[in-house]
């Protein structure tokens, strides 16, 4: 796949229940729509942008993320190019 | 053509206490609710020989059997209950999977009074909370990115059932502050309601659009209360239930099959309303009837904007119409076509699906605010074991 796609949901988490991720409120996560098929949806977070900017039917782009030595998670960030 | 079609009657209900905290036990909760339900029906426990629940707490935490948890194997040790002769208790599902189930059991003559219940106990601790580093299965795909799920320990459901709300308000246009007017009316409806969390505690809109966001576009109101509480029903078959003083409803027809066909760990919009429709499409093709003949709806509200995802499901209002259809006066109590009276989960607090169960058997009972025929209730999540069950009145 590309790692290009659509937010096709969202949220943005402003009290999180998950261990580690407590001082991170307000982030956003995105089920983003990949551009290959209808209906395959990737859960993620939307990164390198204020939460104000997700909203459903933003183009996005795949962003491979360290998050500590050895741990790399794929993320996605505001597409360039906002066009399909 | 064989048709379960009015063979099964509810000649019961009954609530325990509800409240946000209780100092009772989960057992005397479940018992006190067994009890109201089975002597609302004219009956005693002697006469009980099928059991059937739903135990799941909903990720509250802890395995003590009769605190945290009750089966039916509890109820049936602790009651000394020898005449049993059928039970079930589905850990996954809802209370809607567990209620057709006893409607099939009483149909076919597996035992003849049926106590269907669920009760639910939320001690005073951090609801939802996900701890642990590792996460495995399904899991892995949701809480590295700080995504609970309501089948794993860490609870996360407003989390994971935010995402839907946000494409139903893109898709259709609408803002989250149009939900105001439905939450008004609803918290109205529960100040009236006595057994309810919220009795006597009505809201405004700017209380609703003032609540603090926990997932956007959910906030703190637009999410049921975790309470301590339960609700039972009485079934037995529809020639016993005419030998007993109480007023039997009739099952109408009912259909539980509510599945997250998506293979993804989001919840789709789309995935729920699919269900949705077909839940009700089924229960009301079961039931020989249409959505018109319907008088009242009884539908299930853990998240609020499950209210418009059942009206549009069940072809009450169009796509994405279900906000004006409110603002313009639709499901109140006084209207042809009441919405969750008694308050549903939003007003009465998280007992999952009784509050429609109970408020549905009622109106035809005559007994509630509004007095219908035929009441439908919808139980659940629709992707997580949802049910839709329609009651007729004896005439």
């Amino acid at each position: 796949v590309s790692g290009r796609g659509s937010i096709y949901e969202f949220t943005v988490i402003r009290d999180s229940r998950i261990a580690g991720f407590e001082e991170a409120t307000p982030f956003v996560c995105v089920a983003v729509e990949l551009d290959e098929q209808d209906g395959l949806l990737v859960l993620a977070n939307l990164v390198h942008c204020d939460w104000t900017e997700a909203s459903v039917g933003r183009r996005v782009e795949v962003s491979f993320e360290q998050i500590r030595e050895g741990f790399v998670l794929p993320q996605f960030v505001l597409a360039a190019s906002q066009g399909s | 053509m064989y048709s379960i079609r009015r063979r099964v009657a509810v000649a019961g209900s009954g609530w325990s206490k509800i409240s946000r905290r209780s100092n009772c036990t989960l057992a005397d909760l479940t018992i006190e609710a067994c009890t109201n339900a089975i002597e609302d029906a004219g009956l005693t426990w002697d006469h009980v020989d099928g059991l059937a629940t739903y135990p799941s707490t909903a990720g509250a935490g802890g395995s003590i059997e009769g605190i945290d948890t009750l089966g039916v194997e509890y109820l049936a040790q602790t009651l000394g209950l020898r005449e049993l002769k059928w039970y079930i208790s589905l850990d996954r599902g809802t209370i809607g999977a567990v209620l057709a189930a006893a409607i099939n059991a009483i149909a076919v003559g597996l035992c003849d009074y049926a106590v269907v219940w669920k009760a639910m106990h939320t001690p005073p601790t951090s609801y939802g909370l996900y701890s642990t580093e590792v996460a495995r299965g399904e899991t892995q795909f949701r809480a590295p990115y700080g995504v609970g799920g309501p089948y794993n320990a860490g609870g996360g459901a407003v989390a994971e059932f935010s995402f839907p709300y946000s494409q139903y308000l893109a898709r259709y246009k609408r803002t989250r502050e149009e939900m105001a007017p439905y939450i008004v009316q609803n918290r109205t409806n529960a100040a009236e309601n006595e057994q309810a969390v919220f009795s006597g505690r009505p809201i405004t809109i700017s209380d609703y659009l003032n609540a603090p966001l926990l997932c956007d576009p959910l906030s703190l109101l637009d999410c049921d209360m975790p309470v301590d509480g339960g609700g039972a029903l009485l079934l037995t078959r529809a020639e016993l239930a005419d030998e007993l003083p109480s007023d039997p409803v009739f099952v109408e027809g009912h259909a539980a099959a509510g599945i997250h066909f998506l293979r993804t760990p989001v919840i789709d919009w789309d995935d729920m309303a699919f269900n949705a429709h077909r839940l009700g499409q089924l229960a009301l093709g079961n039931s020989q009837i249409g959505i018109s003949d319907v008088e009242s709806l009884s539908l299930y509200d853990g998240f609020s904007y499950f209210i418009p995802l059942w009206l549009e499901a069940l072809g009450i209002c169009g796509p994405g119409e279900s906000f004006d259809w409110i603002a313009a006066g639709g499901g109140a109590a006084s209207a042809d076509l009441p919405v969750n009276v008694s308050g549903g989960n939003l007003g009465m607090g998280r007992l999952h699906g009784m509050p429609q169960l109970i408020e549905a058997v009622r109106h035809v009972q005559q007994r509630s605010v509004s007095k219908t025929n035929r009441a439908l209730a919808s139980v659940g999540s629709p992707v997580h074991g949802g049910g839709v069950f329609v009651f007729g009145s004896g005439g």
